[in-house]
């Protein structure tokens, strides 16, 4: 994985992040350093047949933003990137 | 204490017996000992028949005495109002009321239990409890009476049919749509359709109905006509007994709510809303039409604001970052889950929990407060979960040393993802103890399977600093497990959320929560705490973006308040305008003909402001009436904008300096003036207006989610067609279930 940077002709050079679902399964993305991470999660989010806005996604333990870039992160090759459902409840019948 | 499954509270009916030392019971009321259990107790006191116990003479003698007390002291009821004569045989009333009642004749035929409405309460939780199933309080207070057929669990409440009492909108209106009054007298004929089904068939129907669709909003439909020996009477009565339990979402919390008050006039059963409208629980804050709380205590007026600004789905994009902690962030979509009755969403407990944390840490205090995705890794998969915690920092973020620490807080999610619920453990390290604080203690074994596993998951991470603190063979895991019995519990089947807010906030004070609950205020203080308090980086961008909202607000106000000065003041300006024309017309100097123009222009801008005033009062009349707008104000809004056209036409025209006709002019301005002459009988009055911009209220409101509604709606058509059909049952839960399968985010 660790070939990955510098993606083609762009001078930005790119990250390979691993998004990790609650199911244990790893999806590999490869984004640019400069990308915001909004691109990523809807992409993960239609690989694996989600609503986008049902899911949560965390990176060290703290919730990213759509606006965040790996750099901005400062986000190495390899880093993962969890991918948590959304929960809410009420205390309702079917638990 | 606890019985059985559940942990639910103990049954009321225990209040009439007292325990005796060889474990025997003995009913307070007539002396009787027996040995039993709370259902041996029920069927004492309501003399239930075969159940291998006598009747309880006295039980039924001390409720009619409460109630005839009870009636002393406030005026006679409304003849046709049930609850006073549950189990009430010797009551005068009786005789005097002709049709509505159940006579303990028809219970004992039909292995009815009636009770008095508290009783019947218990009663119904213990059925609800045993499925599985959690009643809302507020559909029992309602409702009122209940009543149980034994033979299947089917609850019934013993309300009869004029379903204004349970205030049912749509089934109302399903019932005048088809026009079926089922008057008893038509109904008189119905006992020769006396089907061969037996009880038992009945029985099991019903039961199978319950399995199919898991006892959640749906209609179960009864037949009756098995049962034997019944007089034709009862039979009426029975059939006259229609009942709701309401389903899932037609929310009885409202009745508040202006559509809803709005509507029962229109069904022409306003005066039985008054009689049955039990008192409102809160009092509404003066300003708060257009917020989605009702409050009784005072709000500043800034924070009103910011509610607004933040519940105000048109202010913003729903992904618009609100608040933002150090590790969380909340956006619009998921903070309005604050909103009343809305499931609270897990990210709202996270906030808290860095707020919780952050304060903590502040004060060096000792317990540790732990975010939601800890439990949900728990639950993953405990191989890796020391890597998780690590990769997600939770021992940095929200632990300090274990040595040191006195409690830690963990909520925990259970159940389907988007409809869970909430509670939290508190693990107790000093004392070896784990505490579950469930505001809906149900499935208890599950809670401490769950818990045990958080405790596994602890064992895990503090491996190393078990073995260097603590004595050998110390572990979470063998921490003692138990449920205090004396936590507050929700009333509601959405507040849970809240509640486990409310215990991590209170729990640092108390060893056990107590407190009062009101949800809308604590939903509003929760709201108002987490956009203003100190964890909410985004605070003062929070703060300008409310200030431009309105800024912007106020710029359209104004915009529409030129709108409706008053037409006599625009035929004014018009007079003045043509009157000029006449002068130009006869100079026809160019600059005269430039001035005009431009005032012409400033005329055509009153009646398109007005336009868009009249637009919004329709609009809300059509919120209030559902009719359609009239065809003509269409018309009228069209002419006005052809008037517009002609205008801008006009413009061009004379732009290429091909026209400089006054005489055209003179005509426009004429048309233009006949148009504001033109009455506006759907202006927006000034009353209007404030309801109007209370229309947020209304969007706020929750709608029905997917088709199942409508298709019940149309099931129970069907029923009402169907002579065979003679009960129709609509039981569901109260917000629970169907009507919250899909996902629902504003």
């Amino acid at each position: 994985m660790a070939m990955a940077t510098n993606g083609g002709g762009d001078e930005v050079p790119s990250v390979v992040l691993k998004v990790k679902g609650q199911d244990g399964n790893e999806v590999f993305f490869r984004v640019k350093r400069n990308t915001q991470l909004f691109k990523l999660m809807t992409a993960y989010c239609e690989k694996k047949q989600l609503v986008y806005k049902t899911m949560q996604f965390l990176y060290d333990g703290d919730r990213i933003t759509g606006k965040q870039t790996p750099d901005r992160l400062s986000m190495e090759d390899g880093d993962e990137i969890t991918a948590v459902m959304h929960v809410n409840g009420g205390g309702c019948c079917n638990i | 204490m606890k019985k059985g499954v559940g942990g639910r509270p103990k049954s009321q009916f225990w209040e009439y017996v007292e325990k005796l030392a060889d474990g025997r019971i003995r009913c307070k009321l007539c002396g009787l000992a027996f040995r039993g259990s709370g259902s041996r107790i029920k069927y004492h006191l309501n003399g239930i028949p075969g159940k291998g116990i006598s009747r309880c003479p006295e039980f039924t003698t001390q409720i009619v005495k409460k109630k005839n007390e009870e009636e002393e002291k406030t005026t006679p009821r409304q003849s046709n109002s049930i609850q006073d004569v549950n189990t009430n045989k010797e009551s005068e009333n009786l005789e005097s009321q002709p049709t509505y009642m159940y006579t303990p004749e028809l219970d004992e035929t039909l292995g009815l239990l009636l009770a008095s409405p508290e009783d019947g309460l218990t009663y119904d939780m213990d059925i609800w409890y045993n499925k599985g199933v959690f009643l809302d309080d507020s559909v029992l207070e309602k409702n009122k009476a209940f009543s149980i057929d034994l033979n299947s669990g089917f609850v019934i409440p013993t309300c009869n049919i004029s379903l204004h009492q349970t205030e049912d909108i749509s089934l109302e209106k399903t019932y005048q749509d088809v026009g079926i009054q089922k008057e008893s007298k038509n109904l008189e004929s119905l006992p020769a359709n006396i089907s061969t089904k037996g009880t038992d068939e009945v029985g099991a129907d019903i039961l199978q109905y319950f399995e199919k669709d898991g006892f959640i909003g749906d209609i179960c439909f009864k037949d009756l006509t098995g049962i034997s020996n019944l007089s034709e009477a009862c039979r009426i009565d029975i059939i006259e007994t229609v009942f709701v339990i309401p389903t899932s979402n037609i929310s009885l919390h409202q009745t508040e709510d202006i559509s809803l008050e709005k509507t029962y006039p229109d069904a022409g059963t306003k005066k039985e809303l008054e009689n049955q409208k039990s008192p409102p629980t809160s009092k509404s804050c003066k300003g708060d039409l257009s917020v989605p709380f009702s409050v009784s205590h005072h709000v500043e007026e800034d924070d009103w604001k910011l509610i607004k600004y933040v519940f105000d789905p048109s202010s913003g994009p729903s992904n618009e970052t609100l608040v933002s902690s150090s590790h969380f962030h909340l956006t619009r979509s998921e903070f309005t889950t604050l909103k009343p009755e809305n499931f609270l969403d897990g990210m709202v407990i996270n906030i808290v929990v860095d707020r919780l944390t952050d304060l903590g840490k502040k004060k060096s205090s000792l317990d540790w407060y732990l975010p939601l995705t800890f439990s949900t890794y728990v639950s993953n998969d405990l191989s890796g979960f020391k890597e998780t915690v690590e990769q997600h920092k939770i021992r940095q973020n929200y632990m300090s040393r274990l040595a040191d620490c006195e409690k830690i807080f963990i909520p925990i999610h259970t159940g389907p993802n988007l409809c869970g619920h909430f509670y939290l453990c508190v693990v107790r390290v000093k004392e070896s103890i784990v505490e579950i604080w469930d505001s809906l203690p149900t499935y208890i074994s599950r809670r401490v399977e769950e818990v045990k596993n958080i405790l596994l998951g602890l064992d895990t991470i503090f491996m190393n600093d078990i073995k260097n603190n603590f004595y050998h063979g110390w572990s979470f895991a063998k921490f003692h497990i138990k449920m205090p019995e004396n936590i507050p519990i929700q009333p509601n089947g959405y507040d849970c959320g809240m509640y486990v807010i409310k215990y991590m906030k209170l729990a640092e004070a108390t060893k056990c929560p107590n407190f009062k609950f009101h949800s809308d205020e604590e939903r509003l203080a929760l709201a108002l705490d987490i956009l203003k308090g100190d964890i909410n980086e985004k605070r003062d961008d929070l703060h300008n973006a409310v200030e431009a909202y309105y800024m912007l607000k106020r710029e359209e106000d104004r915009q529409h308040a030129k709108g409706p000065l008053g037409s006599a003041m625009a035929e004014r300006n018009l007079d003045s305008l043509i009157s000029e024309l006449h002068i130009s017309n006869s100079e026809s100097g160019v600059e005269r003909f430039g001035e005009n123009w431009k005032k012409l222009k400033r005329k055509m801008e009153k009646p398109e402001s007005r336009e868009v005033k009249v637009k919004k009062g329709l609009q809300w009349q059509e919120l209030l009436t559902v009719k359609k707008r009239k065809r003509e104000v269409e018309n009228r809004s069209r002419n006005v904008e052809w008037r517009k056209n002609d205008v801008c036409l006009f413009q061009k025209t004379h732009e290429e300096g091909r026209g400089k006709d006054i005489g055209q002019l003179k005509k426009l301005v004429e048309e233009v003036e006949l148009v504001v002459q033109e009455e506006l009988p759907h202006m927006l009055t000034a009353d209007d207006e404030a309801k109007f911009e209370s229309q947020e209220h209304l969007l706020l409101t929750t709608k029905l989610v997917g088709d199942k509604f409508q298709k019940n709606n149309l099931k129970i058509l069907e029923f009402l067609r169907n002579d065979k059909v003679v009960i129709i049952g609509v039981y569901g839960l109260w917000r629970g279930g169907e009507s919250y399968s899909g996902y629902s985010y504003p």
